[in-house]
């Protein structure tokens, strides 16, 4: 019986301590400020990584980084205060897929992070990131499962064209099922 | 036998206390933050481990007394033994230490501990959930009681052990006088343990005295220069306590279940975490020494890096 109270009061402790984070903790939601930013993170965390292009979050909190030299990508979240890396292959991802038009969903085969959401501003330019995804996975491994990371409705949206430079995007705050802070 | 208490549960109310102090001290400095999720986390974790302690406990307690009846002598509750155990201890959990990094088994648990991208005293209590299923206390735990010294002494100095550990998990101190900072393990030394940097990967395995990185060739100082990043190599995507306890163990049970030979499957448990067959990730050891090849052409441009070939090597494995 009086380890349910010890339980109890370690609950008690752990609710007290999370509140007093939650107001003193000096935290504050991370903001990817450039592509270059997002450049380096991702070759601070990838020591392979070359990094190229890079798309950012209009808010700053989400970011897609061509690796140049590997040919792939590099997707980078938010985690609470701090920034979570990712890179894009056969090996690390399941699926890219458009849930909405605007939205881009990357899911990895990662136990601690089973998907990233990007939501761009407008669908064509979702499109055009799902695609070049797609085609940098199929690249690097050619499968019959290949073709299905695609979500089948991206088929009937427009080609890509213009400048590979994309739009802007919003970070998706469900990225992982995880709500992130306001 | 003395009846000894267990001092990590009186040293409780005064992890919680200093949490608290270091949370205010965040809000007036620039030099530590917590946040909520990450230290619910931790907190949770360390709640688990406590619970798993009492849980299966009695599996090492059982596995003591069975191997003290083997003692080689009868060395008793006399007071140089405390002295003497507390030393040997500390040697001993360098090296167990040491093997948590170095032997993915043992990382597969060790990884929680050093999965929050924060460094702070929340950190220190972020601790494992499966200890007793590396079976830990039988490589390391074995040998001082098989030396003859009392398993309640043990226990006990080994607990000192932990509760020293707990005050170094901070950024809130810089370094310690230069005399202490020799001997002992401090939050400097410390900080380079749970950093990810290349240069302070698998560095300072200590407990309680640093001396143990210094005499096996592990240390290294921490630089102004170079200011830690701290979590692990990929670090994790989420705050769900089940998944940051388990993570690891699943993800070598994967790929045990794929080895294509035996030699695999037990190099996928046994070398070092990152290891696989083909090289196609990374290890500590081939990121420092790409690190150091990368450092050394960039003082003398006409050396080669030793990274001719990236574009082969997909990305690094959990951890």
């Amino acid at each position: 019986m009086s380890q349910i109270y010890v339980l109890l009061g370690s609950l008690a402790g752990i609710a007290m301590l999370v509140g007093l984070s939650a107001i003193f903790g000096r935290w504050s939601r991370p903001v990817i400020q450039s592509p270059a930013d997002a450049a380096a993170f991702m070759k601070a965390e990838y020591f392979r990584f070359e990094p190229g292009e890079a798309v950012l979050a209009p808010d700053g909190g989400a970011a897609i980084v061509a690796d140049v030299a590997n040919e792939s990508f590099g997707v980078i979240v938010t985690r609470g205060d701090r920034w979570v890396a990712r890179v894009v292959t056969p090996q690390t991802v399941r699926q890219v897929k458009l849930t909405r038009p605007e939205r881009l969903r990357i899911g990895f085969r990662d136990f601690t992070m089973p998907s990233a959401v990007i939501a761009f501003e407008d669908a064509q330019t979702a499109q055009r990131w799902a695609e070049r995804l797609t085609r940098a996975l199929d690249a690097a491994q050619p499968s019959a499962d290949a073709h299905e990371r695609l979500d089948p409705r991206t088929d009937t949206a427009p080609e890509s064209a213009g400048p590979e430079t994309a739009g802007p995007a919003t970070a998706d705050p469900e990225t992982t099922g995880e709500p992130d802070h306001a | 036998m003395p009846d000894l208490p267990d001092p990590i549960v009186y040293a409780i109310p005064g992890f919680v206390l200093l949490v608290a102090a270091e949370i205010f001290w965040s809000s007036r400095s620039q030099r530590v933050s917590f946040e909520p999720r990450d230290t619910a986390t931790s907190l949770m974790m360390g709640l688990g481990n406590t619970v798993s302690g009492i849980l299966f406990g009695f599996v090492g307690l059982a596995w003591f007394a069975f191997v003290a009846q083997f003692a080689v002598f009868d060395i008793g509750w006399v007071w140089w033994a405390w002295i003497v155990c507390f030393i040997a201890d500390d040697f001993i959990y360098y090296w167990s230490h040491r093997a948590a990094h170095r032997v993915r088994w043992f990382w597969a648990e060790h990884v929680v501990h050093h999965s929050s991208q924060h460094y702070n005293l929340s950190t220190a209590l972020r601790q494992p959930w499966t200890y007793v299923f590396t079976l830990k206390f039988i490589w390391f735990g074995t040998w001082l009681v098989l030396l003859g010294i009392p398993i309640g002494m043990v226990a006990f100095v080994s607990a000192l052990n932990l509760i020293y550990q707990f005050w170094i998990h901070t950024e809130a101190i810089g370094r310690m006088p230069r005399w202490f900072e020799a001997v002992m393990n401090t939050p400097s030394h410390h900080r380079v343990h749970h950093a990810t940097n290349p240069r302070y990967l698998d560095r300072n395995y200590a407990g309680v005295f640093i001396v143990w990185d210094r005499m096996f060739g592990t240390f290294e100082a921490e630089r102004d220069d170079e200011p830690c990043r701290y979590g692990v190599v990929r670090n994790l995507g989420t705050f769900n306590p089940v998944r940051v306890a388990f993570h690891e163990w699943l993800a070598m049970i994967g790929d045990v279940a794929r080895a294509r030979s035996f030699g695999d499957a037990v190099g996928f448990v046994l070398r070092p975490p990152g290891w696989t067959p083909d090289a196609s990730r990374e290890t500590t050891d081939m990121i420092k020494a790409r690190w150091s090849a990368q450092s050394a052409a960039q003082s003398d441009p006409q050396t080669p890096t030793g990274d001719d070939n990236p574009a082969s090597a997909p990305a690094a494995p959990a951890e």
